[in-house]
């Protein structure tokens, strides 16, 4: 069950139970003695006073405890101004964050390297098969044909294997297994109780940052993560858009990337990248209440004129209302499932490839899809495809993903469940299905499993949905309203598969839920 | 076959000259090594107070043993290494401390590649593991260093320039 309790995180990832500020007191400005006088905070001081801000955690500024600096060290003059800009823009939104990539420059040179040894080298990551898209296409980019799947190099799995044996505490007591199937698996229980025990003895302390996972399978877990994994999404997205001909140009005189929300309350700040030489980058909440004037968001935004969105189904759903006129290159969309039909919608709306990633806070994205499969990312993550028992499925048949990677110094993770389903064909996953699959009964008692129901809702084009059915067998759906088919559509749907059950259809906002979770039974 | 118990009734009938001060230890260790079947000492250095008496008192203990010239030598290499010990433990406790008296009991028929009587190889390993002062310290200060890591660790993900993180890039 999602966490509804939770504000969302600072940086831009998911709810996080830990409010920094419990009391709701005004915060503390001597924490960034460098930060920017009130004029460059929009709404200062009032804002500060908003007498019934909803969620502690969320009262401006109270969450920061860096200096500029230390937010972007490898911050050049021209980023700065681009920060500056975007900052002070008259109609920007109610920022109430502020929050950098913390990336040096050896950091930045880093990732560049990653960008060309792992993801520009693999096979997968072919050439692009059409050249990079303008800012502003008049159709959608027809997606490459992608290249043949290459069976990845798994040399780094036995040495990460034996470095986490010697120096991970969770593992330092046991027999040194000779293969990886030897190693037992770990589940998100295991991260919950103790992470701590997961930090390897010689990881560097000094630059951690934690994210709190959406907690849409359980309970929020807290996950130890380096500011230069974190943004291993830029080379990644670098890649998935590199195999739909898009290029990302970035330099201080953009915005480069959007990260949208909708929700209530939400955390909103202008940040910089150094690994896109000073671009732009932004979090931003299009509810209402995250604004000064109605008509600032498409002012606000049409003036960024990002060359990317990113969000999730609810909040791209969103934007797809508003009356921009600006287009940007690509929209990538996560957190929860995309509907092929929703996909499509967006596509035609942004007049751009829209893309579905699969990835999760403890390991990073991990796979993308457009109109086929999901694709695994050119990562060293090795996936396996296991049992309950913890024993691997036969070739082709769904079961847990699991993840082997290395890649996060300060969570290696070994044989780690990640609570979700599909089955392993090559490079892709097939037969997707997010959370453990839900069975439902028909109505002459036959079972059916989830994923046939996300066959007959999907050309629906449902945003959001959440399909609950009870012990008498009614079936009660609530669907996001935004963009919402009829109610009798959605019954003809549901019907078509488990006939003649009781149903209730309820257009409802669903956006106040992280992640909501489609399936579930008494 | 030499047995526990007899070694530490011996150790308990330990002479209190092996534990004085004014002994040449040097003169004890070569005398020791002759009467195992050995060479004498050739050179000795200077030692500790603690470990010198310690060195005594497995001396005393290894003499009147079955004589063969690799015992000797190994009683030798042991006697090179028993500083860490003698660090964590008064010597005269190996006289007095049942326990103490078993831990060099066996550490010198393991020196001696001796499996005690009545015992496998596999439990007088055992066995030895449960009275190793050296182990036991050592797993010791690796559990307060692992604790203490793993403070930090917390305090690291509950400070609050963890809590404002980076930016993040998509939504997973």
């Amino acid at each position: 069950m999602t966490d509804h309790s939770t504000p969302e995180q600072p940086g831009g990832g998911s709810p996080t139970p830990h409010a920094t500020t419990a009391t709701g007191a005004a915060p503390d400005r001597t924490a960034a003695p460098d930060q920017p006088a009130a004029p460059d905070y929009p709404a200062t001081p009032d804002y500060l006073d908003m007498p019934d801000y909803p969620v502690a955690a969320y009262v401006p500024m109270a969450a920061t405890a860096l200096t500029d600096q230390e937010r972007w060290p490898a911050q050049t003059p021209e980023a700065e101004a681009n920060l500056a800009r975007l900052r002070t823009h008259p109609k920007a939104p109610l920022y109430n964050h502020t929050c950098g990539d913390r990336l040096t420059a050896q950091a930045v040179n880093r990732l560049r390297d990653y960008a060309k040894s792992t993801v520009d080298a693999n096979p997968i990551g072919a050439t692009p098969a059409t050249p990079a898209t303008p800012a502003t296409p008049a159709t959608p980019a027809t997606p490459a044909t992608p290249a043949t799947p290459a069976t990845p190099a798994t040399d780094w799995i036995m040495p990460l294997v034996e470095r986490v044996y010697a120096t991970v505490p969770r593992y330092r007591r046991l027999p040194v297994p000779s293969s990886l199937s030897e190693v037992p698996v770990l589940t998100r229980h295991d991260l919950l109780v103790r992470a701590e025990q997961q930090v390897p003895d010689d990881a560097d302390l000094s630059d951690l940052i934690v994210y709190r996972t959406s907690g849409s399978r359980g309970r929020a877990a807290t996950v130890p993560m380096s500011p230069e994994f974190c943004a291993l999404d830029l080379p990644l997205i670098e890649h998935v858009l590199g195999q739909l001909g898009v290029t990302v140009a970035g330099g201080p005189s953009r915005v480069s990337l959007v990260n949208v929300y909708q929700q209530p309350v939400a955390y909103q700040f202008a940040s910089v990248s150094s690994y896109w030489d000073g671009a732009g980058v932004l979090k931003v909440n299009l509810h209402p209440s995250g604004w000064r004037s109605p008509g600032d968001t498409v002012g606000f935004l049409d003036d960024c004129a990002p060359e990317l969105y990113t969000g999730n189904p609810i909040s791209l759903a969103a934007l797809a209302e508003l009356d921009l006129t600006t287009r940007p290159k690509a929209v990538l969309s996560g957190a929860m499932a995309l509907d092929p039909t929703t996909r499509e919608r967006l596509a035609a709306r942004f007049g751009c490839p829209v893309i579905d990633l699969y990835g999760i806070t403890e390991a990073g994205l991990l796979a993308w899809r457009t109109d086929g499969p999901h694709r695994l990312l050119p990562r060293r993550v090795h996936v396996e495809i296991l049992d309950p028992a913890g024993q691997p499925v036969a070739p082709g048949d769904v079961g847990e993903i699991t993840v082997t990677c290395g890649e996060n110094p300060l969570l290696p993770l070994l044989r780690y469940r990640t609570g979700d389903f599909a089955a392993l064909e090559g490079r892709t996953l097939t037969h997707f299905q997010g959370r453990e699959p839900v069975v439902f009964t028909v109505a002459d008692g036959r079972a059916v499993n989830s994923i046939e129901l996300t066959h007959v809702l999907s050309p629906l084009g449902i945003v959001a949905y959440r399909l609950h059915q009870g012990a008498d067998n009614a079936v009660s759906i609530e669907i996001h309203h935004v963009g919402a088919p009829t109610p009798g559509a959605v019954t003809s749907a549901v019907r078509s598969l488990l006939g003649a059950v009781p149903l209730i259809v309820t257009p409802t906002d669903l956006s106040q839920e992280a992640k909501p979770q489609r399936y579930s039974r008494d | 076959m030499t047995s526990v118990p007899a070694l530490t009734r011996r150790l308990a009938d330990t002479p209190p000259d092996f534990l004085a001060d004014d002994v040449s230890v040097a003169a004890v260790v070569s005398d020791t090594l002759v009467a195992l079947g050995g060479p004498p000492l050739a050179h000795w250095p200077e030692r500790d107070a603690n470990l010198s008496r310690l060195i005594l008192v497995t001396c005393w203990l290894a003499h009147g043993q079955d004589p063969a010239p690799d015992r000797a030598e190994a009683l030798h290499a042991l006697c090179t290494e028993l500083g860490t010990l003698a660090d964590l433990v008064d010597a005269a406790r190996f006289t007095t401390d049942p326990d103490r008296r078993e831990e060099l009991a066996r550490l010198l028929l393991r020196a001696w590649r001796t499996t005690p009587a009545g015992e496998t190889p596999a439990q007088a390993e055992d066995r030895l593991s449960t009275v190793d002062s050296v182990r036991r310290h050592r797993v010791l200060a690796e559990s307060r260093a692992a604790e203490q890591r793993a403070e930090a660790v917390r305090q690291a993900m509950a400070d609050r320039r963890a809590e404002e993180a980076a930016a993040r890039y998509s939504q997973v």
